[in-house]
């Protein structure tokens, strides 16, 4: 207790020190915080990159002229929908459908539609979620599904009397590709009869294509392929890398379990979707960027500490010059070296602790420095600048306290 | 009875290129209820002698012994916080503390509890004669001999056994010296204290009832 009423009466005493001190601390707090606020900012901005700066993937073929309209192997669609690395996969098949039931020859009459076949709303380009109406209870995860559903045009529905809910029978054509060559043939999948579960509106459609007056689960569709011993092949395909901070593994499964090759602008046209672009490019850019910054200021982080402790080795021993003659007198009262030691070293840990204070409310206040940052730049200032203190007061110990009590004799 | 006996004491002074026997062969010995004086010019060696005594140092050959107990294997901290005491010449107050929490100081520091401490301090300011309003003051508010007398009221506050004083009168006027002298021969005679004063001033060695003259590191009895 006497210890301790010691040390606050010194402080409160030694008013214009004090003060001096606390402004010193306070200033250092403030720097320090502004410091580990900067390396805890560039962190989480290097943690949240992968949120901010998605890295998309495109399928194309081979020399990249093409991402759409392609064959894109059903093994590699799926490799793709099943990888850890991946979210959001949007893969589409195209085919042409007519209302009712015909047969192949009665192609021309009934044949008059595009339709599409997709997993996400995404599969549509600059269809949007709001363009299309669900039946109740029904929403757009639906199109992850094998359910035999369709959203059909709202036009089409208008003009052929259908009403969301109702049953409707489509026969359905696929695009079969040839292995060599451009040609593309137009031939039968499967006749059917889907519920409508949603009527869709395209306000601002940009694909290549003409837009689809009906849109089937991708699933729905490729079983149809399947029942009929069709191979299936998607005509586009694209997703986000998950975790871009995987990108390598990605690329590696990427390229040897899935098999899919880099784009090769020079080689020959063909529809076979066999190639992958990960457009990483900004993100590495900026992440290396955040990273290079963030080496930079933990590089610094020795310095820092270094340039604290001789602050409050500094602070401590100019303070301790004028009170040379005090310890000595504290030690021939039978003050112990210990005791002594301590009852100066708490008056500059009560300085220091409330420097430390004062400096986290200031930056608390005027840069909302986040709580943990504060108390991490409030430790790191207290530890280092006591440690100071403690190497200016253990030259205390060298001194002879009769010489310091003479000389002034 | 005998309180101090120093036995065959040399001390020497170490530095880097150089070193200084301050102290050669010091023999003698102090008893209680005895004032002591010790003479002798600057750099004899008396403050060195005053210094070992106190226990703020060791000789570098022979003996202390305090009570028949070797200082060499007493705790010195607690020594000087129980047995001996110091008054300096140039008083030495802690200067942000007040006269009664300078005389505090020691108690407090032995554990006494701060409101018998607070007490005892100003009877012993009362008794140097010392008026209360004092107790309030800061050291830097009072004269050379008023700041000398608390110093005094500190050094009894230890309630030990040995006072020394090391040129007690050096930085005062004649009528402060008179006083001062007057008290550590009371403190001597009617508190039972070994007093040894160390002291150029004729007037107060002539006050002790032993003197001793120190010359060039060796101690001879100047007068019984």
């Amino acid at each position: 207790m006497f210890a301790i009423r010691l040390i606050a009466r010194n402080v409160s005493r030694h008013k214009y020190k004090s003060i001096l001190h606390i402004l010193i601390g306070v200033l250092t707090v403030l720097i320090l915080d502004i410091y580990a606020g900067n390396m805890d900012s560039t962190g989480e901005q290097l943690a949240k990159l992968p949120e901010v700066l998605e890295v998309p993937a495109k399928i194309s073929v081979l020399n990249g002229s093409l991402t759409e309209g392609m064959t894109i192997r059903e093994d590699r669609m799926m490799g793709v929908r099943e990888s850890e690395y991946v979210k959001d996969p949007v893969f589409t098949v195209r085919m042409k459908f007519g209302l009712g039931s015909f047969t192949v020859e009665e192609y021309k009459d009934n044949l008059n539609y595009y339709g599409m076949g997709i997993n996400a709303v995404a599969g549509v380009p600059g269809m949007k979620r709001e363009d299309i109406t669900f039946l109740e209870g029904v929403d757009e995860s639906v199109l992850e599904t094998t359910q035999k559903v369709c959203i059909l045009d709202a036009d089409l529905m208008e003009k052929s009397g259908l009403r969301l809910g109702e049953d409707v029978m489509l026969t359905i054509f696929y695009y079969r590709y040839a292995l060599e060559g451009s040609e593309i043939f137009i031939e039968p999948l499967t006749t059917d009869t889907y519920r409508i579960v949603g009527q869709v509106e395209i306000e601002d459609y940009r694909g290549g294509w003409v837009p689809p007056e009906a849109i089937l689960p991708l699933d729905c569709v490729r079983e149809a392929y399947h029942d009929q011993d069709i191979p299936f092949f998607a005509d586009s395909g694209s997703f986000v890398v998950k975790d871009p901070f995987q990108l390598n593994a990605l690329k590696e499964q990427m390229r040897y379990d899935v098999t899919f090759l880099p784009v090769i602008t020079r080689a020959e046209y063909r529809y076979d979707g066999n190639a992958l672009t990960i457009m990483d490019e900004t993100f590495i850019r900026s992440a290396e960027a955040l990273q290079g910054n963030l080496s930079l200021l933990r590089g610094m982080l020795p310095f820092i500490v270094a340039i604290v402790i001789f602050i409050g080795y500094l602070c401590s021993y100019l303070s301790l010059q004028s009170r040379q003659e005090e310890y000595a007198l504290m030690r021939s009262l039978g003050t112990g070296r210990g005791k002594s030691f301590f009852l100066l070293f708490g008056e500059t840990a009560l300085v220091a602790a409330g420097a430390c204070l004062l400096g986290s409310f200031t930056a608390l206040i005027f840069f909302g420095t986040k709580a943990e940052v504060l108390a991490l730049a409030g430790a790191l200032f207290f530890l280092a600048f006591l440690a100071g203190t403690a190497a200016a007061l253990l030259a205390l110990y060298r001194l002879s306290v009769m010489e310091m009590l003479s000389k002034n004799d | 009875m005998e309180t101090v006996r120093v036995e065959h004491v040399d001390y020497t002074y170490r530095t880097k290129y150089q070193s200084v026997e301050a102290l050669k062969d010091v023999s003698c010995s102090f008893e209680d209820g005895t004032m002591y004086a010790i003479v002798g010019k600057s750099g004899s060696g008396k403050s060195t002698l005053l210094s070992l005594l106190a226990g703020l140092d060791l000789p570098t050959k022979g003996s202390i012994y305090v009570e028949g107990e070797d200082l060499k294997k007493m705790d010195r901290d607690s020594y000087r916080r129980n047995t001996a005491c110091v008054v300096y010449q140039a008083f030495h107050l802690f200067p942000l503390l007040t006269a009664q929490e300078n005389v505090m100081y020691p108690m407090e520091l032995k554990g006494m509890k701060r409101k018998q401490a607070a007490v005892r301090a100003k009877e012993l300011i009362s008794q140097m004669g010392l008026p209360e309003k004092i107790c309030r003051q800061f050291p830097k508010m009072m004269s050379g001999g008023e700041q000398q007398r608390v110093a005094i009221a500190r050094a009894l506050a230890v309630e030990g056994k040995i006072l020394l004083a090391d040129e007690p009168t050096g930085n005062l006027d004649s009528e402060n010296e008179r006083r001062i002298v007057e008290i550590l021969y009371k403190i001597a005679h009617e508190a039972e204290y070994t007093v040894i004063v160390i002291t150029h001033n004729e007037k107060v060695a002539e006050a002790a009832d032993h003197r001793y003259q120190m010359e060039d590191g060796r101690l001879s009895v100047l007068e019984a």
